[in-house]
């Protein structure tokens, strides 16, 4: 391709790039923000000093009244939400509510999210083949409700506790996913047929860190994803298509980066990227870019069949801290990425100390080998005979070299291997784990580099 | 247009920001999307723009210079916005397949995506005002805030480091693997 030509084509690649996002902004959206908008300066002055002039009256009716203080605030601030009263049947089986419907819960230790919790629900008497069961969820003093999923009738006999069974109680059990929004004080109901059979009050606490409890194989619908869920860099722990699973090749993961409008990532031989749209439930991949890069027939199989998936999802859904995509007979399971330890990596000299090569250890030769991995997005180093130098970016948990080069005379033939090792690994992205001191960069194809720290122990060459 | 545009935004009227969004929102969102590589943040930079021209439309002194200003505030904006990890938006279904038939046959998005993130956003700033709005070096300048000469280095600069990523670049453009026909 002639200069000029490819400067015409960058240029008319840099107007279609710059294009491609679409843009949502509405003009009802955009007068909302306009006439919405936090009041202008002059008025939010007259509001601050309205404002002040009420907590100086506030804080002057609080010292008038500070004697009665504890009789006036003091039952209903450590009551909080009033909880309903647990009874307990046999060693460890807990209900609430009532009056013939009684709920399986802790009420003070149900946590908010979007994945709901799982509760058994005991109707006594129990309801006929034909009536229908529900339960839902109404914030304190609201009306809105939310509906759990599932309702799915279970056996008793089945329910245990470590080895032991919950306790012979009357009537028919049922299993409900009971989602709570917002962290507070929550009325839980159940009904037959829609009317009430029994209620009681639980507080939700904040979400917590750990997996919400997962509903069972025979859930009708995973939970919408959230963008909070969905966002960041995930990697595929399993998959199928019509059947059949997604083969996962050893050294040759395969990921999916969430990155504005795009989904890019890497396929087990290719990088991939391609346009998403979705909704929170549906979604659709457009057209897919890939490098073509040929790899061993094992490693083309998981990726070929990896893409084809990937073509025919059309739903979103996350479940047990994990995004599930799914539709065509296709599904894909992913496990989030946490991002590389950079602050325990960057700005410091490592010393090559070995390569590696599908769990093969080869010693370091020739002059010291360096690598230093810089905040301001430079690599530098040596292959132990050429110098380094580039930049990088993070993708998920991997260190992508955007640039990189190797300067010096052509290695001699016993320095070759190692610098075409060095090269090929930092050259083809790596993930950078820090095990026992020692720096431990992992490339595609299970190969590898081992440093450790500039002046710690070793031999220097 | 721009005479009539102005003088309904200093009249305060609702439809002129309707026409404001239709006639130059496309353009200040590729600008920041350009800056920002994130749709999302510059859609809120979109937003935030148009709704600076509806409040400081009185410190406009000449209406044939909206767009200029109108981009200059975009790249302001951009450059001084904090960017946020990821956030995601719905995206019209319709609209995936439509944006990717767009790629250019001889440079990947794919790879021209990887090589515009490894230019700092200040430099993103000049190409997407110079080559992709077309304003000229000395409204770039002023947008960006830099000299004349600085901006040209910078084009220079940018140019050369796409083209050395891009040339060596061993992406092609291709499908995904189709269902075989059974």
């Amino acid at each position: 391709m002639t200069s000029d030509r490819f400067e015409r084509e960058l240029l008319a690649a840099l107007r279609d790039e710059a294009y491609s996002a679409p843009l949502l902004l509405s003009a009802a959206g955009l007068r909302e923000r306009v006439f919405h908008q936090p009041r202008r300066p002059a008025a939010a002055a007259i509001w601050r000093v309205a404002a002040a002039f009420m907590i100086v009256v506030a804080l002057a009716g609080l010292l008038v009244a500070a004697p009665r203080i504890p009789a006036l605030i003091g039952p209903a601030a450590t009551a909080g939400c009033q909880v309903s009263t647990v009874t307990r049947h046999g060693s460890w089986w807990e209900e609430i509510g009532g009056e013939r419907a009684f709920f399986h819960a802790d009420p003070t230790r149900m946590y908010a999210g979007p994945n709901g919790w799982l509760i058994h629900v005991r109707f006594d008497p129990a309801p006929s083949a034909e009536q229908r069961v529900s339960m839902w969820a109404q914030p304190a003093g609201h009306d809105d409700r939310v509906e759990a999923l599932l309702g799915e009738a279970v056996d008793p006999g089945n329910i245990y506790r470590f080895d032991e069974p919950a306790p012979p109680l009357p009537g028919a059990w049922y299993l409900f996913q009971q989602p709570f929004p917002a962290p507070g004080c929550w009325a839980i109901s159940a009904a037959i047929d829609g009317e009430v059979a029994g209620t009681a009050v639980v507080e939700v606490l904040p979400p917590r860190h750990e997996t919400p409890p997962a509903p069972s194989a025979a859930t009708p619908r995973l939970p919408d994803a959230t963008p909070f869920e969905i966002a960041g860099s995930w990697r595929l722990e399993s998959g199928v298509v019509d059947g059949r699973p997604i083969p996962i090749v050893p050294g040759h993961r395969i990921t999916l980066l969430f990155d504005g409008h795009r989904v890019k990532g890497f396929a087990g031989c290719n990088s991939y990227g391609a346009d998403f749209g979705t909704d929170g439930r549906r979604f659709q991949v457009g057209q897919v870019g890939m490098t073509l890069i040929g790899c061993a027939a094992p490693v083309m199989a998981s990726e070929t069949a990896y893409l084809q998936a990937l073509g025919r999802i059309g739903e979103v859904g996350a479940l047990d801290g994990r995004l599930v995509l799914s539709g065509g007979g296709a599904q894909l399971t992913f496990v989030r990425l946490e991002e590389a330890p950079l602050d325990e990596i960057v700005d410091r000299t490592w010393v090559l100390e070995s390569l590696t090569r599908d769990g093969v250890t080869t010693p370091a030769v020739g002059d010291r080998a360096t690598i230093e991995i810089r905040s301001d997005g430079t690599l530098a180093g040596s292959t132990g005979s050429r110098v380094l130098t580039g930049r990088y970016i993070l993708r998920g948990d991997e260190i992508l070299a955007t640039e990189l080069r190797a300067d010096g005379d052509d290695p001699p033939p016993a320095l070759a291997r190692q610098d075409e090792h060095i090269v090929g690994v930092i050259g083809d992205g790596f993930t950078a784990a820090v095990q026992d001191g020692q720096l431990v960069l992992t490339s595609t194809g299970n190969v590898g580099l081992v440093y450790r720290p500039d002046g710690g122990a070793g031999v220097d060459r | 247009l721009n005479d009539r545009l102005v003088a309904d935004l200093r009249a305060r009227r609702p439809e002129a920001l309707d026409e404001l969004l239709d006639r130059y929102g496309r353009e200040i969102h590729a600008v920041a999307y350009m800056v920002l590589r994130n749709a999302a943040d510059a859609e809120e930079v979109t937003a935030d723009t148009l709704l600076t021209a509806w409040r400081k439309i009185d410190q406009l002194r000449d209406a044939d210079r909206l767009r200029p200003w109108l981009l200059r505030t975009a790249t302001r904006l951009a450059l001084r916005r904090r960017t946020r990890s990821s956030p995601l938006r719905a995206l019209p279904l319709e609209s995936a397949g439509d944006v990717a038939d767009r790629a250019s046959p001889l440079i990947t998005r794919l790879a021209l995506g990887q090589a515009l993130d490894s230019l700092p956003p200040r430099m993103r700033a000049v190409v997407a005002l110079h080559h992709v709005a077309g304003l000229s070096v000395a409204e770039t300048a002023e947008a960006v805030g830099r000299s004349q000469n600085t901006v040209k280095s910078q084009l220079r600069e940018a140019l050369g480091r796409l083209r050395e990523e891009l040339a060596d670049d061993r992406s092609v453009v291709s499908h995904a693997p189709q269902d075989e026909p059974s």
